[in-house]
Order: C-alpha cells, then structure tokens, then sequence
C-alpha cells in the first residue's frame, strides 16, 4: 500500500544515509559515517518475517554480557528450588479476574472493526487506592536473593522471595506468600528503589497497583499475560520470579 | 515441574522445564511443558539472549547499536545480524509509511537509532525457533509480554493468554485463547509520564492505550504493535491488510476495537 519494495541494495544504502544523517544531526557525534551503500557481500535479501525462519546464529563462545553487571541471583537457584518443592504440589492458580460479560454490548465499528464500550472484563475487587499505604520496606539493607523461608509443613503457608532485580531504579525484591492451595494471599516489598522522584512514584504509586494486580480475584486460570512493561519493572519482575518459583501445573507471568 | 530462576537450570522432569532469565532489562520466562530435561536447550536461549543484549542493547554504551547510533561503527563494518536486523526495520519503516521508525525516536543511550521495537520479538522467535530445533514442541516464551507460543500447555487445552488492560490493570482487558504456533505483542502507556512517540511527528501519541498484535510472527507482531499503536485506531485497517495478523486496541476512553479475525483468540475467561 506504500511505496514498491526496495532492492536490498537500496535498503543497505538507505540505511547508510539514514545513520549518516542521523550522527549528523546529533551533537553528541563526533564523525558522520560515509553514505557510501555498503560493499560487503551481504546476505541474502531477507523478505520481511523471513528472518525469523533462519536459525539463529549460535552467539560466539565469551560474547555473555560482562558489560553491565545486573545481579543474577541464580546462584541461589538451589534454595529456590528447594522452595519448589514445598510448592509444586498445591498447584499454584494464581490468576487475574476474569470474565467476559462485560464485553455484550459490541457494536459494528467502521471498516469491518468491532468495538465496545466495555473493555475491562467483569472487574471482581475494588482496586487498591495509589494513595493506601503499601506495604513498602524501608530500603535499607541489601536482600540476598532470592532466599527462601520455607514452612515447615507442606500444608501451610509459603513464603517465597522473589529475586532482588536490579534495574535503573535500583534494586526491588518482594516476598510472596501463597495459601496450602497455591493462592496468592501477599505480597511484601523487602526492597525497593529509593531515588528521591522514583521512589515517591514506585513506592506510593505503582507498587499498591501491582499488589493489586497480584491479589486480585484469582479464577481466570490464564497460563501468561501480555502487557508492555512498567517503568517501576522490577516489582513486577522480582514478583513474578516469585510466582514462577511456586508454580506448578499452572503458570502466570505478570506483564 | 521443576522451576528456575536467573543463569541456572537446575533441573526438569516429566511435566516439563521451566526458567526465568533477567536479560534485555526484563524477566524472559521460558515455560517448556515437553517432558524430559532441556537444560541445555534452556542454556542455548539464554545464552543467545545475553548475546542479543550486549549486541543491541540502547542501554549499554559500547554495544554494536550505540556505537552505530554515534557513528563509531559503520553499517558496513557491523555483521550480518545486525544488518539483517536494520534491514528489517527499514523494510517495516517503508510498510508502515514511517508509523515504525527506528531512526527518529530518542533512546536512552543519548542517540537515536533505538531498533528495539522489533529486536525484542526478533529475539524471542528466534529462541522459539532453536527450541523448536531442540524437539520442544509445547512451550511458552514470555519477554515482557511479548510472547511466543508452541503447541499446548497441556494436551488438547489452549493457551490462554491474559491481555492487560492499561487502565486499570489489576484487571485483564480479555484472554486470547490459542494453541501455538502463535506470537502475542503488546505495546501500551500504562504508568503516567509513560508515553510512545509517533517518529513521523516526534511528538507523544494520544489515541490508544493499548494495542494487542497477534500473528503468526513475533518479528512482525513486536513491530507491529508499536506501529499500530502510532497509527492508532486507523492501524487496525492497517492490519486488515496484513494477512495472519489481527489486533485489540483500547483508546484512553476505554473504547475497544478489534479486527474481525481477533474473534477467533477472544474469549470469555470464566470458560
């Protein structure tokens, strides 16, 4: 519907302008790169999706990221584990409320498109206010991660901590508790970021939305969940490492 | 089913293998219900993740991007996968009359060549294809919401994936329902200040909230999330033209539109 197709030739040398038009303009840049279309033997012209066909190169031995250090708290995997297994028999079913019937009152929409007014399937629980108190820990001392306290009794409760992640913010870490049926019944904040203009906004903002989120009416049994990720990333991410670790037959991924 | 979390496979069972990597500034779960272990097959996805992250990374500085994007490398100079990855975009850039552009958008290394609105799904189809290599044929890759699906979860149940919805989002907006192979790609403002910039105007884009892009391709659905998203309600006709793929939008009034063939994934989450 747009222009015809370029030849890969004039993709590479379209590209190579852009790029040189683009060091250009910035002032940041010392040297433009040439405009000149590359003289490499290319490979193949690729038709758009067709990449996603080839194997992927395997990447070279020693390219791992050592650039920046983001904490991998796997190390700690054999204590994860061992939460694992006090866990993987409740069959954890943690889920979002969830049901249709809102979604009745469609109406034909131009183009051929559906639309409806309604779009939040059967909301169960009134949300946690942004202003509530949450229960957000002081960020004091650094959490090893993830570290588990198991119960002593499979039947009872389990606590999980989710891996302490590092993001730009800083470091986040939550601690989970799911009931003997594999129902997620808290979520604590062991750390958070604490930089000034963020932590206002994660601490008072997004983290009652999230637990929110996380306790919400649990019947919805979807396996994952798509969504484009949040700037306060890891709460949801410590959390859901905490969710991935209890889980059973059953898994949710907050998104 | 046995469970890990970061660089470690610790095991796998019968019911299946199933790991959590923090990688590209994200949580990739890599959800595998194929019996029997995979922790190599795991660690070759992880491995290839990392390696897709110090490659085009806008937040490390001496990745292949930034040093293109401050015109220390040449496009010439840079290897086939990055070039192959540029010429994608571009070809999308060209098919979406600018709405994807990854020439004109601010990103965080200071530059602004960002291609990481595609190199996320790329990435992630690419690791479903080696574990499809591998033999797994029922698995789940979830990279931030961007997900990649194979097969079943369990035989003769679908997949049900969770859409969430922007605005109020202890709540899900619906469930696609699907058995694999299929690709889920969700772009949206959720958390105020957060913003998507439309490259053709520089300026933030105000219609939808979010945008749900399902197809067979996470390359494809990845970036064509973000490019719907820019377009706004007139990118679900976009799409209609686009065969196998299908969107639901949400505009900030809560109005959701979905194309005709979204139909077949939507479902009522209480069934």
């Amino acid at each position: 519907m747009n222009s015809d197709p370029l030849l890969p030739d004039q993709i590479d040398a379209e590209l190579a302008a852009r790029l040189a038009r683009m060091t250009a303009r910035n002032p940041r840049t010392s040297t433009g790169t040439s405009t000149a279309p590359s003289t490499r033997p290319s490979a193949p012209p690729s038709a758009i999706g067709q990449l996603a066909s080839s194997p992927p190169p395997p990447p070279p031995p020693g390219t791992a990221p050592a650039r920046r250090k983001r904490r991998h708290p796997a190390r700690h995997s054999r204590s994860a584990a061992l939460a694992l297994s006090f866990v993987t028999t409740t069959g954890l079913a943690y889920a979002f409320a969830a049901t249709d019937s809102n979604a009745s009152a469609t109406v034909a929409a131009p183009a051929g498109l559906v639309s409806s007014s309604q779009a939040v399937m059967a909301p169960t629980t009134t949300a946690t206010s942004p202003s509530a108190s949450a229960p957000v820990a002081t960020p004091t001392s650094p959490i090893p991660a993830p570290t588990t306290v198991a119960p002593t009794t499979p039947a009872g409760p389990t606590v999980v901590n989710g891996a302490s992640v590092h993001n730009r913010y800083g470091n986040v870490q939550v601690q989970a508790t799911f009931a003997a049926d594999g129902t997620l019944t808290n979520v604590d904040v062991l750390e958070a970021p604490s930089r000034d203009g963020e932590s206002v906004q994660i601490n008072n903002y997004a983290v009652p939305r999230l637990n929110s989120a996380a306790l919400v009416a649990q019947s919805a049994n979807v396996d994952t969940v798509s969504g484009a990720t949040y700037t306060s990333m890891g709460y949801k991410e410590s959390l859901q490492s905490a969710i991935d670790v209890a889980r059973a037959n059953s898994v949710t991924t907050i998104s | 089913m046995i469970g890990s979390v970061g660089s470690i496979v610790v095991d796998s069972d019968q019911s299946g293998t199933h790991h959590v990597e923090f990688v590209m500034g994200m949580a990739v779960s890599i959800d595998i219900r194929d019996p029997g272990a995979a922790n190599d097959t795991v660690a070759e996805v992880v491995s290839w993740l990392h390696h897709v992250d110090a490659t085009f990374s806008t937040y490390i500085d001496d990745s292949v991007i930034s040093r293109l994007g401050r015109g220390e490398l040449d496009i010439a100079d840079a290897s086939d996968e990055v070039r192959d990855v540029l010429r994608l975009c571009e070809e999308i850039r060209i098919d979406t009359d600018g709405a994807f552009d990854i020439f004109e958008v601010p990103a965080p290394n200071g530059t602004t060549l960002d291609p990481s609105g595609l190199v996320k799904g790329w990435s992630i189809e690419l690791a479903a294809t080696m574990l499809e290599r591998s033999g797994c044929t029922n698995f789940c890759i979830n990279a931030g919401g961007d997900i990649a699906l194979r097969g079943q979860p369990t035989v003769g149940e679908p997949w049900r994936i969770g859409i969430r919805h922007p605005e109020q989002i202890h709540e899900l907006a619906t469930v696609v329902t699907a058995s694999g192979p299929l690709a889920v790609a969700t772009s949206a403002t959720y958390e105020r200040g957060a913003h998507i910039i439309d490259p053709r105007t520089r300026q933030p884009t105000t219609e939808l909230a979010s945008v749900t892009v399902v197809g067979p391709d996470l390359t494809l659905a990845d970036a064509y999330a973000t490019a719907v998203f820019v377009m706004g309600l007139d990118g679900l006709e976009w799409i209609l033209e686009r065969p196998g793929y299908d969107a639901y939008a949400i505009t900030h009034d809560a109005i959701t539109t979905w194309t005709p063939g979204f139909e077949r994934y939507r479902r009522d989450a209480t069934t």
